[in-house]
């Protein structure tokens, strides 16, 4: 038994027949190819699997693909325009704040909702704002370096 | 045949240090590949799809001990979309682990630990797979198991290895190695103190973001290809090509150019064997992505560790014998002779000491299997090491900072381990550099302040570590082709993997510097058997000396041919010739000069087909290279619950010098993330009457977040070793090692509270409290 959903995705609609169980995130990796978005866990404990559902930074793996009928997606693919990185992603190259980058898609969207919505933030709320998604390489240093060069606007 | 001597030269400390222009050597270029993983481009291993891919899942044993008594597959090998099914009958096949002296299969007749391969199945989804292991009926002749590695070691606890006795185990004993140096029965005597603890360290995991995962192919001729998240290509095809029993020519191993992190956690699995097995049964490739419960439970971890430490000094400070007795709980599966004996190295090479005594036992357990982590025995012995010298200052009133800098190895002292000396040493400059940025001075002040009930506190611990590999049959070696193109850019082929650290730009830039080109002009293939020369692991902190000091003479024999070349086309001596910037120009007549591109394409040149040129080199690092470190931690405790806050971390490190200084810094920024998980949170738990992993995931295993970890300042001391490439040191596992003494003594400046284990969780801290009041009240 399979669900029509429709969906947008990075500005496309897309149409795509779940089964019930199937997550958003199987939907974007395995239907869509949207393989930047990457599964570390499959439980929502450490962020890999971040997208943009209609503004919010959510784990892919604990959404079912059933539910984001009508709704708005935003992967790792989807914010760069027209070839120019976001700043978020400029920002992440410059300040060395990628090593495996298993966990950068995630972080970087994660980062982007809530500057978004955000803009002006203190340090040690991007600390705060990060704390869902797990980075093992880079002790976030680099991470929060980078985070708050766009916010400071020498990332563009 | 006589081994060339080799001339180790001795930098004295006072001594001007060596300076080279040098353009692209000491700076942070934009690291290769990242643009790809910041847009998601990057394909990782679990990103691929070969054609017809299968999906592998695995059947693991639900207990911690058993004999297979019978094993029923026809059900599974039923169920539609099943297309290979494997147990002990086609898998049990010996595989020699990279490291050490142990054997283990494919898949074996007997489990050994709560997790352990029983059978695989290979099917068209990875549900199918899964529902197919429900159909697989195991008949299991159970048996008592051992968790506990002093239970282990009685003669009447269960093997956990029965076939192999009198092989390469006794009992449950892999190994027992007894070290020592000078006489330490003899430097007990003349203490005028002697202090005796008791320490354990906890089983720890790797936790890389991308969960293990690889696929394997076969064609028709009989060619395997695997890829496979991975920290090694070379050494994993060498021991699957005698497991397989085929040449290793018909073996391609690819690591891919993205692997989601390793910290030693990626470079050994049995499963390898069972995947290409499945895909040869099935005719078909076929995928095994670990799921992140399987990786807490069923892939390597670091040993738990129980150090009894005994240690004299004089009055005044100096050490006069050490004895360490070590116990390493191997779990179920290990390397061999290497998981206990390697840690003896530690005592001997960070301070003076006339005796050094060490015994030390891998006993093994029905637990999850052990391997290398960050700082591989030597991070665990780091603790005890650096907690008992402030135990020993607290006990004879002398400031931990002095005592280290009064026994540390100075330059030009012989190391006891390998009788070689120490070739240069930071260490004195990053202990007072990074006492400086801590604040050492208000240490006293300090101590026990802000409040009734928070305390806070100051705490230091020195490095040193096992890197490179100089001792026994592993030898330290590094080979680089280098190639060109006819436009006067170049291929450089490593047989090393880059895991995230960097490996990748770092040796482009040490091309670059040695050619006297841009790293833009350099492309890195990696970690592929087919095509790069044989690299041994990216591990030990060893890649950039081996591995770097080879593509430097491959870099500089490519140097020298495309001089030759330009001399005879622009008619000048190659003694006036040099390189910069993608040109050759005329020392004498600047005029002179031509692009690489221009020579490689001159007619003469092209006609004679020499416009590919092709340089390989084989590096062996000279001698053993120390590297040093300080680091000092800023603690909160609060004397109510226990709770520890780390405040800051200074962590100053001798490297040698800094190819990169950002990714450098990123590499101690990052061990420092490990090392304080190490030190407070993190631990795999075994239920001790079942051998069951109880927390297997990120909500029950806990990382450091980005909100968790304190003020870090990262201080890069150079001193460039007379030895290396370019005068490097390791520096990927540096900043594990002494973060966590660090923090332990900072606790004990704060309340006094001795604590001893790890990880230092707010029981722990508060128990430890408890006692010193009680001492208190005794007085």
């Amino acid at each position: 038994m399979s669900v029509r959903v429709e969906f947008t995705v990075n500005g496309d609609l897309r149409e795509v027949f779940v089964k019930p169980d199937e997550t958003l995130l199987e939907i974007i990796r395995d239907d869509l190819s949207l393989t930047g978005t990457k599964e570390g866990c499959g439980k929502g404990e450490c962020g890999a699997c971040t997208v943009i559902l209609d503004g919010k930074a959510v784990p892919s793996c604990l959404i079912l693909a059933a539910s984001v009928n009508g709704k708005n997606i935003i992967t790792i693919e989807g914010i760069a325009e027209n070839g120019k990185l976001h700043p978020l992603q400029e920002a992440f190259v410059k300040y060395y704040a990628v090593q495996c980058g298993f966990c950068t898609p995630g972080m970087i969207l994660t980062a982007k909702a809530y500057l978004d919505v955000n803009p002006n933030p203190s340090e040690g709320e991007v600390r705060e704002a990060l704390q869902a998604n797990l980075c093992r390489c880079t002790g976030y240093e680099k991470i929060v370096e980078a985070v708050m060069a766009v916010v400071n606007g020498e990332v563009s | 045949m006589v081994e060339k001597q080799t001339v180790i030269h001795v930098q004295p400390e006072t001594a001007e240090r060596l300076t080279e222009e040098l353009k692209v050597v000491g700076t942070s270029p934009e690291m290769k590949l990242t643009r790809n993983k910041v847009t998601g481009r990057g394909v990782y291993t679990v990103d691929m799809k070969r054609p017809r891919m299968l999906y592998a899942k695995i059947l693991r044993s639900p207990h911690p001990s058993a004999k297979i008594k019978n094993i029923d597959t026809s059900k599974a090998e039923a169920y539609p979309g099943v297309k290979a099914v494997l147990t002990h009958r086609e898998a049990k096949l010996l595989y020699q682990p990279t490291h050490g002296s142990s054997r283990e299969y494919g898949i074996d007749d007997m489990a050994r630990y709560v997790g352990d391969k029983v059978a695989a199945v290979a099917a068209e989804t990875e549900e199918i797979a899964k529902e197919a292991l429900d159909l697989i009926e195991v008949d299991y002749e159970v048996l008592s198991g051992v968790f506990d590695m002093e239970e282990a070691m009685k003669p009447e606890a269960p093997h956990v290895h029965p076939e192999r006795q009198n092989l390469d185990c006794d009992g449950n004993i892999l190994e027992l190695s007894v070290q020592e140096w000078g006489d330490v029965e003899q430097g007990f005597k003349e203490a005028d103190y002697i202090i005796e603890n008791r320490f354990y360290t906890p089983r720890v995991c790797h936790c890389a973001m991308e969960p293990h995962v690889m696929v394997a192919e076969w064609d028709d001729e009989g060619n395997l290809t695997m890829w496979s998240s991975e920290q090694t290509a070379f050494m994993i095809r060498d021991s699957l090509s005698i497991a397989l029993n085929i040449p290793r020519s018909k073996i391609r191993f690819i690591v891919p150019d993205y692997v989601g992190g390793g910290f030693g956690g990626k470079y050994e699995s049995a499963e390898k064997i069972v995947v290409a097995l499945l895909a040869k049964k099935a005719r078909r490739p076929v995928m095994l992505r670990l799921t992140r419960e399987e990786v807490f439970t069923s892939t390597r971890t670091r040993s738990p560790c129980i150090f009894e430490t005994k240690t004299g000094v004089k009055k005044d400070g100096t050490f006069v014998a050490r004895f360490i007795k070590a116990i390493v709980d191997v779990g179920s599966y290990a390397w061999g002779a290497i998981m206990a004996s390697r840690a003896a190295s530690y005592m001997t090479l960070l301070y003076r000491c006339s005796n050094i005594k060490y015994e030390g036992y891998g006993v093994y357990t029905n637990t999850p299997p052990s391997g290398a982590m960050r700082g591989f025995t030597s991070t665990p012995i780091h603790y005890a090491m650096e907690a008992e010298i402030d135990q020993i200052c607290h006990a004879i009133g002398m400031d931990p900072k002095e005592f280290r800098l009064k026994n540390r190895l100075r330059t030009g002292d012989i190391i006891p381990l390998n009788n070689s000396p120490v070739t240069s040493s930071g260490l004195e400059e990053c202990i007072e550099k990074g006492a400086e940025a801590i604040g050492w001075d208000r240490r006293q002040l300090v101590s026990g302040s802000r409040g009734d009930m928070i305390k806070r506190g100051i705490g230091m611990a020195c490095y040193s570590h096992y890197s490179p590999m100089l001792k026994s049959t592993e030898r330290s070696i590094g080979n680089a082709v280098i190639k060109t193109n006819v436009d006067g850019t170049f291929h450089l082929l490593l047989g090393v993997a880059d895991i995230g650290q960097g490996l990748r730009t770092i040796m482009a830039q040490i091309a670059a510097e040695a050619l006297g080109c841009s790293i833009d002009e350099i492309e890195v293939t990696l970690a592929d058997t087919h095509t790069t020369p044989w690299g041994t692991t990216t591990a030990a902190s060893r890649s950039t000396m081996e591995t770097g000091g080879a593509v430097k003479m491959a870099a500089e024999q490519m140097k020298k041919q495309l001089i030759e070349l330009a001399s005879s086309v622009m008619d000048v001596h190659t003694e006036d010739l040099r390189t910069s910037d993608g040109r050759i120009i005329s020392l004498s007549d600047s005029e002179k000069t031509m692009t690489f591109k221009e020579v490689l394409n001159h007619p003469t040149v092209y006609g004679r087909g020499d416009n590919e040129l092709l340089t390989k080199a084989t590096y062996s690092v000279p001698c053993f290279i120390s590297p040093f470190g300080a680091q000092f931690a800023e603690v909160e405790v609060d004397t109510e619950t226990g709770m520890v806050k780390v405040l800051k971390m200074v962590a100053a490190s001798d490297v040698g010098r800094a190819i990169n200084p950002k990714s450098v810094e990123g590499q101690l920024e990052g061990g420092i993330h490990l090392g304080i998980g190490y030190t407070l949170c993190e631990e795999l738990k075994i239920d001790p009457a079942t051998g069951i992993v109880l927390n297997p995931n990120f909500m029950d295993y806990k990382l450091m977040r980005a909100s968790d970890m304190p003020e870090i300042e990262i201080i890069i001391v150079e001193p460039v070793d007379p030895n290396s490439v370019y005068g490097v040191k390791g520096v990927g596992e540096m900043s594990a090692i002494p973060t966590a003494p660090a923090v332990r003594n900072a606790i004990f400046n704060a309340t006094g509270a001795k604590v001893f284990s790890l990880p230092l969780t707010s029981e722990r801290v508060l128990a430890a409290l408890k006692e010193k009041e009680l001492e208190d009240s005794l007085g």
